[in-house]
């Protein structure tokens, strides 16, 4: 490995182990600059895709914009005029805005968007498209005055940002998890009841192991399955996986 | 549903048979790797040894999907093919870790118990993963899937830097099985059940004193779709 493949190599696996635990958008976004600028960008956003009808307000996750571009952007709503949104739905390779532009025929809005963005010192930028499961899309984009990418640069920064809207997405479902869970009120006697149900036991083996009577843990399992609006035991331990009841 | 056959044992012949046959299709008809195509139509290689697990997902007597697991204690591709993409550093090996190649499902909207059968497929391997207690698997694929199998709920740890081949870029990672995890391929595509057929006489490869069995905490019966349920979304809204 030559010594920039080795300073590209390094720069991901610190950006990996330093979002490893993250526990706020912050955990994720100072990383996320520190590598920006490792491989010569001045800015970045991670954002979902929005349907043709949307608008993308709701779907941006984290901003690492120059504020007035931002505030351009969404206030034109851009986002189905920019040709990097557009190549980013056809095509899942993560590629630079000059190279995949080049031999593009642009339209009148399009020209205009990456125009303006130069302004904003966004004259080249490389992004990956991210497909999930389900059909959903995202982006996630670094731009830049001036770009010179290698291969090992553009890899590292390919994984980084699977990794930072990923962890920026789960963070968003832990806290809306958290939220349907402390509405829920589920007792630690309740947690307990549902981890032996996860492991198999029947309801007469976690009276035997709790010391209490096969109808009181009927009870109680009842009292769980209402409270998580299912109606069995396997429906009732999906919910608790998808509350972070169970782990 | 997905049945597990172990090296290239005798009773299960008629199902090796259909699995080279399958892959031949797959990988060489279809995909085109002309390097590993053969006279007969069987795609075998070096690395189908005696302990090669192969997963194959059948729709009613045919093979419509397929993976294969090589344990890393022997030859296995990114050990024999290509360990120069680690960079000369040394990947997790146990007997406990699998290397995941050869996943493929055929073309065409094939349904299992109206359940796409690539989502049966993958969910299949986690599934088999946390049934034979295999802690972690390794593969070399391109960042897309390791996208895939991060928002599916694997545990994925990043090996090495991607590296470009002729067929476009690759990257070693290990990914790790969880309950959680697969709990997220069913709320995902929104199904219930086990994708596994599990045979009795069939053993568990990793302690071959026991024979496998569903998990517990699965709704008895096979894979099929919830009913009632929205899937969940990809994308948590703000």
């Amino acid at each position: 490995m030559d010594t920039e493949a080795l300073a590209a190599a390094n720069t991901m696996f610190d950006f990996l182990s330093e979002t490893a635990g993250a526990k706020s958008r912050d955990d994720i976004l100072k990383p996320l600059d520190r590598a920006a600028r490792h491989f010569g960008f001045n800015c970045f956003a991670i954002s979902g895709i929005p349907l043709p009808n949307e608008r993308i307000d709701s779907y941006f996750m984290l901003n690492g914009w120059p504020v007035g571009w931002f505030e351009h952007y969404l206030a034109n709503n851009y986002v189905h005029a920019d040709p990097v949104i557009h190549l980013s739905k056809m095509q899942d390779n993560a590629f630079v805005w000059s190279e995949a532009l080049r031999d593009q025929e642009l339209g009148r809005h399009a020209r205009r968007v990456m125009n303006e963005a130069t302004e904003f010192h966004m004259n080249d930028g490389y992004s990956v498209p991210l497909h999930a499961a389900g059909g959903f899309q995202a982006i996630v984009t670094f731009g830049a005055e001036k770009l010179d990418l290698s291969n090992a640069a553009r890899g590292a920064l390919h994984i980084i940002s699977i990794y930072a809207h990923n962890s920026l997405r789960s963070l968003m479902v832990q806290k809306a998890s958290s939220r349907d869970r402390n509405l829920l009120r589920i007792t630690a006697r309740e947690r307990e009841i549902i981890q032996w149900c996860a492991a198999g036991k029947t309801a007469f083996e976690i009276a035997e192991i709790l010391g209490r009577s096969h109808r009181t843990i009927q009870n109680e399992i009842l009292n769980i399955q209402r409270k998580l609006n299912v109606v069995n035991s396997a429906q009732m331990i999906a919910e608790s996986f998808r509350l972070g009841i169970l782990r | 549903m997905i049945k597990l056959c172990i090296g290239r044992s005798a009773p299960n012949r008629d199902t090796m048979e259909k699995i080279w046959r399958f892959r031949h299709e797959q990988f060489v008809e279809r995909l085109g790797w002309e390097a590993i195509r053969r006279e007969d139509g069987r795609e075998i290689d070096e690395f189908d040894g005696d302990r090669a697990l192969h997963l194959a997902l059948f729709c009613e007597d045919q093979v419509v999907g397929y993976s294969r697991l090589l344990p890393t204690l022997e030859p296995h591709l990114l050990s024999d093919v290509y360990p120069e993409i680690m960079n000369g550093e040394a990947w997790p090996r146990a007997p406990e870790i699998y290397e995941w190649t050869r996943c493929v499902v055929a073309e065409g909207e094939i349904l299992i118990n109206q359940i796409p059968a690539s989502q049966v497929l993958m969910t299949g391997v986690m599934e088999f993963c946390l049934v034979a207690g295999i802690a972690s698997l390794i593969v070399e694929t391109h960042p897309k899937l390791v996208n895939l199998l991060i928002s599916t709920g694997w545990q994925v740890t990043t090996l090495a830097l991607p590296s470009v081949r002729d067929d476009g870029l690759i990257v070693p990672i290990q990914a790790r099985p969880t309950a959680y995890g697969l709990m997220r391929h069913h709320r995902l595509y929104a199904m219930q059940g086990s994708t596994l057929l599990l045979e009795p006489e069939v053993r568990n490869p990793l302690k071959p004193d026991l024979s496998l069995t569903h998990l517990p905490f699965l709704a008895p019966g096979r894979i099929r779709p919830t009913k009632g349920r929205l899937k969940e979304s990809a994308y948590a809204s703000n």
